[in-house]
């Protein structure tokens, strides 16, 4: 069994479904995030785990040993809030020490662990401060130390780092994932913020309606996203409906007649038969511009918006009334593409995906 | 597993419970006692008798010099509210606009009646407005009255005792709902071109509205049910107002019966007073509500 | 704005010219006083009704206030913490002491301890003031519970506390602020009550402000100054204290 198995979880809030999985794993020292929007689920998921909430069905293992009914205080987990949540009225030693006086520790073991945890988040002299004498970013390293003294088989984040501003969110960032390797904690880490979770996990699951999406790395949920939500949830992609009308095989080019405009035919890899109604996507980094077509089957259309970012360009083009955007990393400024201009759009094969939801 | 969750669910009831028991042997059985006293006949020499009837209510509503008291009672407080209004609002407008540092020393100041209690300040006044008192020493020295004036005992006495105990109250009660009126819209106004006055009528005051109404309400129950003012310094007057009434039929007369009708009937006023007058503001508070959130 | 000042002075100047008075050399209430004399505080302390009476008072305010900050946390804990059919109900039923008026619950009571026949006259008075007070009690905690954040308590479980630990050590320190002020307020009016201790009072147990009543009855003289600044001094340190543990801000709800 691995080290963190969930089976048919399912928790109901009066008449929305909140959370509806059907099975999740996750093996021992890996950094998973449970990804989606605002009420995709993952939030209730997570507090189920911790036992703040009562799941109407459903199983939840850690470590082979089933919590799912165990009270919150006998699941030796972890939990990190998004305010942190540490105790106004005590110092941050005894914050962190907090999670120690309920086990049998001697004093002067507390007073070790909790020197050693103050040394893993850098803050060693700050014991005796109070949470509200410290700054956001401070506060939550005190979170994170109190929630990994006691050694918990697994650490909780709900989405710890979004009260940060943005530069400090991103150094944070990097700690966050230098102390998890440190400690080689299993850890669960639930964010909207894709960003966040791609450069932090091992495994990303997107999660929608409470229901999983995707599982896998983030290369994996990057390049092959497997449906439209996660597809559209994950960087900027383009995404594009149309129907099959012409195959050919031998050069793996497609014709696919848009639902909305003209047909335009598009290099792919896999296979699709003629009349299927697919989704494909493409990023926009793995759109080709060209003032003139490049290759057999560069489609034509027109620039209708242009932003300029300093290390890139980014363009929306229109090709009828299909608007793709196309991310230009070949920035000469002086020749750059202007609103209006007619362009050549090469999509790369290998950047095009079928979508099978 | 499953008993355990449903005492989970309902441990409330644990918190409750033993408050509740002492609230209802406490008061709530007392009040249904009152309750049914209201409807039983005195019998004078004896005490009570226990029947169903309803003579006390109807003599009650039948003789004038009840009926009297009801209405100078309500009149009185409704008096006592306007005064004691126009006492109060500007000091709360000026605790609610004063900045920080002044805040904690005006705070001790509007505090100081509650160092005091109801006797003590009865008893400031009566060396005030006795007839061996200040008041009176000052008006004899300038020659404006030949003999001392009984103010004490007195309708004005009353009155401006009542006055005097209830400014503070009224004073923090005002002081929320003042603070909920932005400065920024005040500014707005002021930006827009409205002068002092326009500012004060046309957002100031309206916005003010459902504060002054809550305010108001509470301290009308409060006035209404004056027992102590009336009867010390009320003088003839006081034993017209309705607790007092009640304290003589109790004291003087032993007529239970009769005091608890009273007493049920004051119950009544005011809770429909309170219940008419919230739902007011309820109303009213609407509008104010929607502005708040928009500050939010 | 010149109309506060006349307020405030109205509001002051009889608290001032109690204490000057109480200060007065001689039977004659004169303000200010003709010289100073610390005669009355004497007198009154003399006076074994007046003592006594100050005794009775502080220890009805003791215990009522006690009671009622307990029964206030409970009830607090189930209003603010839990909702079911009737809480608004009941909410209304323990604000009630404070809607109907003074006089009626001390008949009622008064008439009820007839009936049962109980005379203890000690009890009588606390659990009259108990009821008086309950309803400030119950405000000012649930004022401060209701500010409290949830994720606290969470984050004690998570960590080990079980609920008894996790109230004990992170609810009740933090709610600490509303139940002194709550506390001190319920000894206050406990304290100052005239209406209920009258009906609920017997001849050994009157209370100090019923005392001063039937005192100024008969006389009326600067002793009953000497008594009331006395009072007022200690109502004064009782807030001061107040406001240095908790925020003068905290106990009267206003910013």
């Amino acid at each position: 069994m691995a080290f963190v198995e969930i089976k048919g979880l399912k928790k109901t809030f009066k008449n929305l479904v909140a959370t509806d999985i059907d099975h999740l794993e996750i093996e021992e020292g890996e950094f998973v995030s449970l990804l989606g929007p605002s009420g995709c689920g993952k939030t209730t998921t997570l507090r189920c785990i911790a036992g703040s909430i009562e799941p109407d069905g459903g199983s939840i293992f850690v470590r082979g040993r089933e919590i799912t009914h165990v009270p919150i205080y006998k699941r030796k987990l972890g939990l990190v809030f998004q305010d942190y949540a540490l105790f106004p009225h005590m110092t941050v030693f005894d914050n962190v020490a907090y999670g120690l006086r309920y086990r049998d520790i001697s004093k002067a073991e507390v007073k070790k662990k909790v020197s050693e945890a103050f040394e893993l988040v850098g803050l060693v002299g700050f014991e005796d401060r109070y949470p509200h004498q410290l700054s956001g970013g401070q506060q939550q390293r005190i979170a994170f130390a109190r929630s990994v003294v006691y050694e918990p088989d697994v650490l909780l984040l709900d989405e710890p780092l979004s009260n940060l501003d943005f530069k400090l969110r991103k150094a944070m960032r990097f700690e966050l994932k230098r102390m998890q390797r440190q400690l080689n904690i299993t850890t669960i880490f639930v964010t909207h913020d894709q960003q966040e979770a791609l450069s932090l996990s091992d495994r990303v699951v997107v999660m929608n309606e409470g229901k999983i999406e995707q599982i896998g790395t983030p290369n994996e949920i990057y390049e092959n996203p497997i449906s439209v939500f996660v597809a559209d949830f994950i960087g900027s992609t383009n995404i594009i409906r149309g129907v099959v009308t012409h195959c050919d095989v031998a050069k793996g080019i497609y014709e696919v007649r848009l639902s909305s405009s003209p047909t335009i035919s598009i290099p792919f890899k896999e296979r699709v038969k003629v009349g299927e109604e697919i989704n494909f996507i493409i990023k926009p980094e793995k759109i080709d511009l060209g003032r003139t077509p490049r290759g057999e089957h560069a489609v034509e259309g027109k620039i209708s918006g242009a932003s300029y970012l300093g290390s890139a360009f980014n363009y929306q083009i229109r090709i009828g009334e299909l608007k793709l955007e196309a991310l230009d990393s070949q920035v000469d400024y002086r020749n750059r593409y202007e609103i209006g201009d007619s362009i050549f759009l090469t999509f790369d094969p290998e950047g095009v995906k079928v979508l099978r939801r | 597993m499953d008993l355990r969750n449903y005492l989970k669910k309902r441990i409330y009831l644990f918190f409750l419970v033993p408050p509740l028991m002492v609230l209802t042997v406490f008061l709530l059985i007392p009040l249904a006692i009152l309750l049914q006293y209201s409807f039983s006949t005195h019998i004078p020499g004896q005490g009570l008798k226990m029947v169903f009837t309803l003579s006390n209510y109807l003599r009650f509503v039948t003789d004038k010099y009840y009926l009297n008291g009801l209405l100078i009672t309500l009149g009185t407080g409704l008096l006592v509210v306007i005064i004691t209004l126009l006492f109060a609002y500007p000091v709360a407008y000026l605790y609610s606009k004063a900045r920080f540092r002044y805040r904690g020393l005006l705070l001790i100041m509007l505090l100081s009646p509650f160092y005091t209690n109801v006797i003590v300040k009865i008893y400031g006044w009566m060396v005030i407005l006795g007839r061996q008192g200040i008041v009176n020493k000052m008006l004899i020295n300038y020659n404006l009255l030949e003999r001392p004036f009984e103010f004490l005992y007195s309708y004005i006495g009353v009155i401006i005792i009542m006055v005097y105990v209830h400014v503070p109250m009224m004073t923090l009660l005002l002081i929320g709902p003042i603070q909920n009126i932005k400065d920024s819209w005040i500014e707005s106004a002021r930006i827009c071109g409205a002068r002092n006055l326009d500012v004060i009528k046309n957002i100031i005051l309206p916005l003010s509205v459902p504060g002054i109404l809550s305010g108001a309400i509470i301290v009308y129950t409060a006035v209404i049910a004056a027992f102590i003012i009336p009867l010390l310094v009320g003088g003839d007057w006081g034993k017209r107002f309705i607790s007092v009434m009640m304290y003589t039929h109790i004291n003087v007369t032993q007529n239970w019966a009769f005091a608890s009708t009273i007493a049920v009937i004051l119950i009544i006023t005011s809770l429909s007073i309170i219940i008419t007058f919230s739902r007011l503001v309820k109303s009213m508070k609407v509008g104010v509500l929607v502005s708040e959130k928009f500050n939010r | 704005m010149a109309s506060n000042v006349i307020v405030y002075a109205f509001l002051f100047i009889p608290l001032l010219i109690v204490v000057g008075i109480s200060f007065s050399p001689t039977y004659q209430m004169l303000f200010p006083p003709q010289g100073l004399s610390l005669r009355w505080f004497k007198y009154i302390l003399d006076q074994k009704e007046f003592v006594d009476s100050f005794y009775v008072s502080a220890v009805v305010a003791f215990f009522a206030s006690l009671v009622a900050l307990v029964i206030g946390v409970l009830v607090s804990l189930a209003i603010v913490r839990y909702h079911f059919r009737w809480k608004t109900t009941i909410e209304n039923i323990f604000m009630m002491p404070i809607i109907l008026p003074t006089v009626v619950t001390g008949v009622a009571m008064l008439q009820f301890f007839s009936i049962i026949g109980y005379s203890d006259f000690w009890m009588r008075l606390i659990l009259g003031h108990i009821i008086v007070t309950i309803p400030y009690t119950i405000r000012s905690i649930s004022a401060s519970l209701y500010g409290f954040n949830r994720r606290l308590e969470e984050a004690s479980l998570i960590m080990g506390a079980n609920y008894v630990q996790t109230f004990k050590n992170i609810l009740l320190p933090l709610i600490k602020p509303g139940m002194i002020a709550g506390a001190l307020l319920a000894f206050i009016i406990s304290f100052d009550n005239v209406t209920v201790s009258l009906f609920l009072m017997g001849a050994k147990t009157v209370t100090l402000p019923v005392r001063i009543m039937l005192y100024l009855e008969w006389h009326i003289d600067p002793s009953v100054a000497a008594i009331s600044t006395i009072l007022i001094t200690l109502t004064m340190i009782t807030i001061i204290i107040a406001e240095r543990i908790v925020g003068l801000s905290n106990i009267m709800r206003i910013e």
